[in-house]
């Protein structure tokens, strides 16, 4: 028997995703009840959830989740309408579902006893909804009988998915007894059925059939059959064929078209708001494609394309290397090949790379239930503004900048937002407001949590470091250094922590959990006006454009992305001043010298910078020289982890492999230049 | 250099009895637990990492992963006198991730039934106890049994004194932007 | 009279599978190894429905839906063929040479007679 166990992980990681979109989509339903494409995702994530549970033996959720699937299938009918009552169950049952999915994590025992309310309530619901009608026009394939089938089987497999109210046989295309073969099938049947079922599970009838013939199924509404549109009357009656009818609507005007000839509005106006129509559809449409598809697409087309360029070019090369008798131009034709080699292993490179990007938006949208719930909670009321959904992330940074992101909310709702009154007092609007933001600029992803609440108070966070002991009473630290006091280890200006959090309890962890990113965390803040939290991260941690350099007789690399340029300075250009030490003259600007192999501790090859190479850094607006022994090359890097048995260094980002197997440090420039000025060593 | 009798294979394996790898360390001989050794590999080129203790000689490539490696005669603070051909790095698993350990020769892989193994006895100050989990006897050999997982929590707590420098508030200064 | 249906396989344990279940059902089961082989069975015995694998020596079950179909008397005779998920292509091939229909493998002694029923009433 095969052992699924070896597959919950893959499941947990899959059903976690699809509970968010679950939740995500129900938390959307709420403010715009009709959108089709968020309820179809709503359904589809269900339905992941209760087919791979199944799959796996996971009865309980697979039997929850089939309850839950049931319903919003009536809700996709529009048998149901997605009222306040119905979204609480349904969110309610996804936090259910979490739970179940959580303890197949954790491998431990889940009472199915505690779905039991939840399920009596979805039941009820379901009842609320009634069955529907389909029409069904089956037109079979000629060659049926030859093929072994017997359309009447088909007919009456019909009747198992529901009742038949009306059938009718269209003998129409039956030609003239002369020209008939009696081998072929040429009645089509007009069918209404009543069912509970939809329109998938009618289609599955016809599985056998399906090839060759023509199946519309469509649900007949219960107010159309009352009032059935005009045409369609028309044609029943006999008055006009259906082509007339078609025709006629084809000439009939857009309401734009109409409006515009009656000098309503004017084309411009007109075209517009179509055009932001247009937009509001595509938008639509990429969420539901983000929320769907892990990987974009175009992105992996995109791949295959350069793919196969690549196999062109060997071939190519094979053709160089062995195909012409004469040698003449071989070299020249290898040397144009090399060169598309290199730049298809760059292409494939990057966009291997963009795979692993993802949309910000996925990650921030959880946060719309957080902020709803802890805000109700807290007797606040707080409005979450979401921005730069669609920037895009590295997968494991966006993983792991998750809950520095939950935190940070977390304390923008219980201490940054005042409550409604205190709000009205102070001449705000009483409802507050989170914005959260992301943006690219440069190689980096900024992430900003903007809240307008009351902002940090730094004389009580000065007090409060004083009475720590954290600095002295008598040092006069800037702005800037009071707000970071808050990231200490131990520090935290709550008067009493809350159960939701403590401003400070644990925004050590923030910061830390950040800078294990390579990012940043700063802090913006007025008092009375509200705090903007602001996070920097890489694009991507796992490869970069290095620059390699020889120290003694190690090999670093100096990411590319800190390299303003390198030069051999002239001797007279070396210079010590009494408050910076040793600097260079590149172009009037005098720039601080650091000896790189004093700071990594190794024995260089050339101890004066006129003999030896420095490359100027940029870091927080200023610059920087590095001093090396040589200069090696520029070229692309993988990052890797030095081990997780490694301490941690903070000068050195990482480890990457050289091409002749030796590993060199990939040196983190920031750490570098704050470990030289600030003289602490890591 | 088999200087370890084996112990007799046809003797009966009993629960009590784990297999270890066994290595050199100047004239000692040291084991570890078989289950926590990943691979013996040849000492390759070590990349030097800074600030960091001595006896953590830096990173190598294992097949495309970099691990850090240990010198365990720096560790155990014992005279050394440089690499030499038989010096090899024993690969470790243990709780905190993949470590190497440079050992001057690998001896052998054996049992040592638990009844054999005795508490640590004190060596003063020349070896150091803590990451020793017992001395084993085989025939006439003092076998000293290494916890693995003790050999690293050592660096890790030297890491965590340098982290904990690092987090505590600037004492130069801010540089003025 | 019970329908009679020929099952057609290479695996042993599949024809047996096969039989049990439709024995179970109230049919009345014939077996052949390949389509060589299941083309000589139905010279001598009337057939309701068959159900024949794809892959088997000898003849294989594309082949045998094609020959099957010429022969007098099997023009309308149902044919199901044994799938597994992954051949699509296999599927339309079986179509095209005149296969009503498909089970996929692994399937319960219930689906199969399902299908059974829904071709050979």
């Amino acid at each position: 028997m095969f052992d699924f166990k070896k597959l919950y992980g893959v499941f947990v990681d899959d059903a976690m995703e699809k509970i968010v979109e679950l939740e995500d989509g129900l938390l959307q339903l709420e403010k715009n009840p009709h959108e089709r494409e968020v309820i179809d995702t709503i359904f589809r994530a269900a339905h992941t959830i209760k087919g791979s549970s199944g799959t796996l033996g996971l009865n309980d959720i697979s039997r929850f989740t089939h309850v839950m699937e049931e319903v919003l299938d009536l809700l996709r009918q529009e048998t149901l309408v997605p009222d306040k009552e119905l979204i609480n169950v349904l969110l309610e049952s996804t936090d259910m579902i979490k739970e179940m999915v959580e303890s197949v994590a954790s491998e431990t025992e889940f009472d199915f006893s505690r779905c039991g309310d939840l399920m009596r309530r979805m039941d009820g619901l379901r009842n609320k909804g009634t069955t529907k009608e389909f029409k069904i026009i089956f037109i079979p394939a000629p060659d049926l009988f030859r093929r072994g089938i017997d359309p009447v089987i088909v007919l009456e497999d019909i009747k198992s998915v529901g009742e038949i109210v009306n059938i009718k046989a269209d003998t129409d295309a039956v030609p003239r007894l002369s020209e008939i073969n009696p081998e072929d099938l040429y009645v089509r049947w007009d069918i209404i059925l009543r069912t509970t079922k939809d329109e998938s599970d009618i289609r599955k009838v016809f599985e056998f059939v399906e090839e060759g013939s023509e199946i519309r199924i469509f649900p007949v509404q219960a107010a159309e059959e009352d009032v059935p549109f005009i045409g369609q009357m028309l044609v029943e009656e006999g008055v006009v064929k259906a082509e007339d009818v078609t025709e006629a609507l084809k000439s009939q005007k857009k309401l734009g078209e109409i409006l515009v000839d009656q000098g309503k509005a004017t084309s411009g106006e007109i075209e517009h708001v179509l055009k932001k129509q247009r937009q509001k559809k595509l938008d639509s449409f990429r969420n539901s494609v983000s929320s769907t598809i892990r990987i974009d697409l175009k992105k992996l087309d995109h791949l295959i394309n350069i793919v196969g360029e690549m196999v062109i070019t060997h071939s190519m090369f094979h053709q160089a290397l062995w195909g012409g008798a004469n040698g003449n131009g071989v070299s020249e034709k290898l040397e144009v090949i090399f060169s598309q080699l290199q730049r298809i292993g760059k292409e494939i490179q990057e966009s291997a790379m963009s795979l692993r990007m993802l949309p910000v938006g996925e990650v921030f949208h959880r946060f719309t239930r957080l902020v709803r719930e802890l805000s109700k909670s807290k007797d606040k009321n707080i409005e979450l503004i979401i921005s730069g959904e669609e920037t895009e992330l590295d997968k494991g940074v966006l993983e792991k900048i998750t809950d520095p992101l939950v935190h940070l909310i977390r304390n923008a709702i219980d201490h940054g937002i005042e409550p409604p009154q205190e709000r009205t007092a102070a001449g705000k609007p009483a409802k507050g407001t989170i914005h959260l933001s992301a943006y690219q600029m440069g190689d980096a992803v900024y992430i900003d949590i903007e809240d307008d609440g009351r902002g940090l108070d730094k004389d009580k966070i000065l007090r409060k470091a004083i009475e720590k002991g954290f600095i002295s009473p008598d040092a006069e630290p800037s702005s800037e250094q009071i707000s970071n006091l808050i990231f200490l280890p131990g520090f935290s200006t709550a008067d009493k922590v809350t159960d939701i959090s403590g401003r400070g309890v644990g925004m050590d962890v923030v910061k830390r959990n950040i800078e294990a990113l390579n990012g940043k965390i700063s802090i913006r803040s007025e008092l009375g006006k509200g705090t903007v939290m602001s996070i920097k991260l890489p694009l991507t941690l796992a490869i970069i454009d290095g620059l390699t350099v020889l120290v003694g007789d190690e090999i670093y690399v100096l990411p590319i992305s800190s390299v303003v340029e390198s030069l051999r300075p002239e001797r007279k250009n070396v210079k010590t001043l009494n408050e910076k030490g040793e600097v260079i003259n590149v172009r009037g600007e005098y720039i601080p010298l650091l000896r790189l192999h004093e700071l990594l501790d190794v024995t260089p090859w050339k101890r004066d910078p006129w003999e030896a190479i420095v490359v100027v850094s940029l870091y927080e607006g200023k610059k920087y020289c590095f001093m090396v022994d040589d200069l090696i090359g520029q070229q692309q890097v993988v990052i890797k982890s030095l081990g997780t048995a490694m301490p941690g260094v903070c000068d050195i980002a990482g480890g990457t492999i050289l091409g002749d197997g030796r590993v060199a440090l990939v040196l983190d420039v920031p750490g570098l230049i704050e470990t030289a000025t600030k003289g602490v060593t890591c | 250099m088999t200087d370890v009798s084996v112990v007799k294979e046809d003797a009966e394996l009993t629960e009590e009895m784990h297999q270890y790898v066994t290595f050199r360390l100047n004239d000692e001989i040291y084991a570890i637990g078989a289950l926590n050794v990943q691979e013996i590999i040849e000492l390759s080129n070590i990349t030097k990492v800074p600030h960091l203790p001595e006896f953590l000689k830096g990173v190598i490539n294992l097949r495309g992963t970099i691990i850090p490696v240990v010198d365990l005669k720096l560790k155990f603070e014992m005279e050394s006198e440089g690499y030499k051909k038989h010096t090899c790095v024993v690969v470790t698993e243990f709780s905190g991730g993949v470590l190497g350990l440079i050992v001057d020769a690998v001896s052998d892989v054996m049992y040592i039934s638990e009844e054999k193994i005795s508490s640590p006895p004190s060596f003063g100050s020349q070896i150091r106890t803590e990451f020793i989990k017992g001395m084993g006897r085989v025939g006439d050999d003092l076998v000293i049994i290494l916890d693995v997982d003790k050999v690293l929590s050592e660096a890790e707590t030297i890491s965590l004194k340098e982290a904990r420098k690092a987090i505590l508030p600037d004492e130069g200064g801010e540089v003025d932007a | 009279m019970a329908k009679s249906i020929l099952i057609v396989d290479d695996s042993a344990s599949m024809r047996q599978l096969v039989t049990f279940a439709l024995n179970d059902a109230g049919y009345e089961v014939i077996s052949a190894v390949n389509g060589k082989d299941a083309l000589t069975k139905i010279s001598s015995a009337k057939i309701d429905m068959v159900i024949t694998d794809l892959n088997m020596p000898e003849m294989d079950g594309i082949e045998f839906i094609k020959q099957l179909r010429c022969r007098a008397g099997y023009k309308f005779t149902p044919i199901v063929m044994l799938t597994t998920e992954s051949q699509e292509s296999k599927k339309q091939e079986g179509r095209q040479a005149g296969a009503s229909g498909w089970i996929v493998k692994p399937f319960t002694p219930e689906q199969l007679t399902d299908i059974v029923r829904k071709f050979a009433r």
